[in-house]
């Protein structure tokens, strides 16, 4: 058995230790936002949130998720009306999402680069979000969206969902 | 487009991209389509190459295969020439491939450009720069 917090909820899997994280999330809990694009730790399209720092879900067991506190991108919320958080709600904005296959990777990287540097440049939003492939963008509304985040974010702090804690 | 003398290697600092696809229906549409595609015709020019052997494929994966990632381009800033397609409709002609014809010669003029010689072979990888930069018998 596996316990965590997912999503602000505590959690309780039976699972083998060693099943990747991935699979525990799409296939046993049905999260399927958390996309498969590589398997190897190269696309970034796995990314989910561990105690708040983007990690590779593909390339991580089950048993790595004792005790922590785990956002996948269904869990990323900005307490606002429409239900998004305000990297989700700038990529949609800035026309950031075309097949929309790396934006919960890219969500949740934005989300830990934001936490780690509230204003960074475009230089460093590309630095940060460089672990996550886009084939669609050419990443260019990509970076428009987390720059427009971060605006938002610093004018008025989003209270962000239970489960996407800081360490 | 900058070139390091010493690597070879081509870094695209900046891309203005000019297109004529038809009517322009939905602005936002038309931008993200012209820079996925300049993205794309930047890593077929300078980085992505299927290795075959004997029909084999020997770079199946992200990290052999190289595709660029967001440290690998610039900024790319789009302009429609808008024309109107009397055979499509609203006047619309299309705007998901077309974007990719460009970058590779562009990037080969741009290399001529500032070495004075020309790349015939894609990728523009810093080896077949170097090859280009240093003559031939010289370490």
């Amino acid at each position: 058995m596996v316990s965590f917090v997912l999503n602000g909820k505590e959690v309780e899997v039976d699972t083998p230790p060693d099943r990747r994280v991935v699979d525990l999330l799409r296939e046993d809990l049905g999260l399927t936002g958390t996309k498969e694009g590589c398997g190897a730790g190269e696309c970034g399209a796995c990314t989910i949130l561990v105690d708040g720092v983007s990690r590779l879900s593909c390339l991580m067991l089950a048993a790595q998720l004792e005790g922590r506190q785990v956002t996948t991108i269904e869990g990323l919320r900005g307490g606002r009306e429409a239900g998004l958080h305000p990297v989700q709600e700038a990529m949609v904005d800035c026309g950031a999402v075309q097949c929309g296959f790396c934006s919960p990777g890219m969500a949740l990287s934005a989300v830990h680069l934001l936490k780690r540097n509230p204003d960074p440049s475009r230089t460093e939003i590309r630095e940060g979000m460089s672990g996550n492939l886009c084939r669609c963008t050419g990443y260019v509304k990509i970076v428009d969206a987390v720059e427009a985040a971060a605006r938002k974010m610093r004018s008025k702090p989003a209270g962000t969902a239970a489960g996407d804690t800081a360490p | 487009m900058e070139v390091d003398e010493l690597t070879g290697k081509i870094e695209v600092r900046e891309y203005l991209a000019i297109t004529e696809g038809g009517r322009v229906i939905n602005p936002q549409g038309f931008e993200q389509q012209v820079q996925g595609a300049v993205a794309q015709g930047i890593g077929y020019a300078l980085m992505e190459q299927v290795t075959l052997d004997k029909g084999e494929i020997l770079n199946p994966n992200f990290a052999n295969y190289l595709m660029p990632t967001s440290l690998d381009l610039p900024d790319i800033e789009s302009l429609a020439v808008e024309t109107v397609e009397p055979t499509g409709p609203f006047g619309m002609k299309g705007i998901g491939e077309v974007g990719t014809n460009a970058p590779l010669p562009a990037i080969a003029g741009a290399i001529e450009d500032a070495l004075g010689v020309r790349l015939t072979q894609s990728p523009f990888t810093a080896g077949r720069v170097l090859s280009l930069l240093v003559p031939k018998g010289q370490e």
